[in-house]
């Protein structure tokens, strides 16, 4: 029984570890169809909660899908669902990264690449505005800290740990 | 600015394991705070269009950006060493969390400092694009930025779709300014 679930989570997220362009937070939507609705091994709200401290932790985005696989099946689900999601990927960034290097002087090289920062500045823009309107919704204090955190991050190059402490204690004392 | 030397395995696997276990909320920001600032592997330009290329391709884009700076310097054992260095910290830890979370996910401290740390985190990630925007060169980068944005914020486009458009539209904006 429980290695039905293991392989079902390795065949799926080997696959998106393979079609999930702009990193996993933008993919979480077809985390939540593969988990909640196709299969019910877990709530919508606790989907949404597991999501909420995964990004409060350290690591990369990617780590909810460990977290939710811990939830679903145990160490072994988390760790089977990290590996997946991370291993296809790792294999396609080794080889074209080392070719995009070697090409680095190629006009066309240099076009694509020039080309393509934009999108990658609006996209994480897009994340970080997604991120304020979750954790923000429907409290200044939590959205004045938002502003606060990046303008001291702008301006002053303030280290992040010294912002998210910060941000840990004046919600620890329960004023966001 | 001077070049360092080109980093070992056992400090590329330390530095990407120090941001990633450090790196509350995305490990962007201490990444790139760790290669351009302290190391000085990458200048803030090559760091901005390699990071591009991350995104780009399918997968976590901190992981695919430890694999190609470490494969840079040191081949596929650099590679390695980088990826384990962004994996294996987050993974103890989201194996502790997951212990922690059942036993004390509902307290109302621990909630509250949730609550604080995404919205610091959030700031972190809108501090971290508006930073790599003030190297873009052509004022026409801006607008493809914004409609990247729009596309995925506002108009909730998905990605790939937008990608589909987008991308070959910056790309030969690009081509064609670079031509003349």
């Amino acid at each position: 029984m429980k290695w039905d679930i293991l392989l079902d989570m390795a065949g799926y997220y080997s696959t998106l570890s393979l079609i999930c362009f702009g990193g996993v937070l933008a993919s979480m939507p077809d985390v939540h169809r593969f988990i909640v609705e196709q299969h019910h091994w877990m709530s919508s709200e606790e989907f949404t909660r597991l999501f909420g401290i995964s990004n409060a932790a350290p690591g990369p985005n990617m780590m909810v899908v460990g977290m939710l696989g811990y939830q679903i099946a145990g160490p072994l689900g988390a760790i089977v669902s990290f590996g997946a999601l991370s291993l296809p990927s790792s294999f396609v960034a080794y080889y074209t990264g080392s070719l995009w290097h070697r090409m680095r002087d190629r006009p066309w090289r240099m076009a694509v690449q020039a080309g393509l920062t934009p999108l990658t500045v609006g996209l994480l823009l897009a994340s970080g505005y997604i991120l304020t309107m979750s954790a923000d919704s429907n409290s200044w204090p939590a959205f004045a800290l938002t502003a606060a955190v990046v303008v001291a991050a702008m301006i002053w190059r303030a280290h992040p740990l010294w912002l998210l402490a910060g941000g840990a204690v004046l919600g620890g004392l329960g004023w966001i | 600015m001077e070049r360092p030397e080109n980093p070992t395995c056992a400090e590329l696997f330390l530095t990407f394991a120090k941001a990633s276990a450090t790196g509350f909320g995305g490990v962007l920001p201490f990444a790139r705070r760790m290669i351009v600032e302290e190391k000085r592997w990458l200048s803030e330009e090559e760091f901005a269009d390699l990071f591009a290329f991350c995104q780009f391709i399918p997968g976590a884009n901190v992981v695919n950006l430890a694999i190609c700076i470490g494969a840079r310097y040191r081949g596929p054992m650099g590679a390695i060493a980088g990826a384990l260095g962004m994996l294996v910290p987050p993974m103890l830890v989201i194996l502790l969390l997951g212990a922690f979370y059942v036993q004390f996910g509902d307290l109302p401290l621990a909630k509250g400092v949730m609550r604080g740390l995404g919205a610091a985190a959030a700031g972190l990630v809108v501090s971290v694009a508006l930073r790599l925007g003030l190297t873009f060169r052509a004022k026409a980068s801006y607008l493809f930025a914004a409609l990247a944005f729009g596309a995925i914020a506002l108009w909730r486009i998905p990605l790939i779709t937008m990608l589909a458009v987008l991308a070959p539209a910056s790309i030969g904006w690009q081509w064609v300014v670079r031509r003349k």
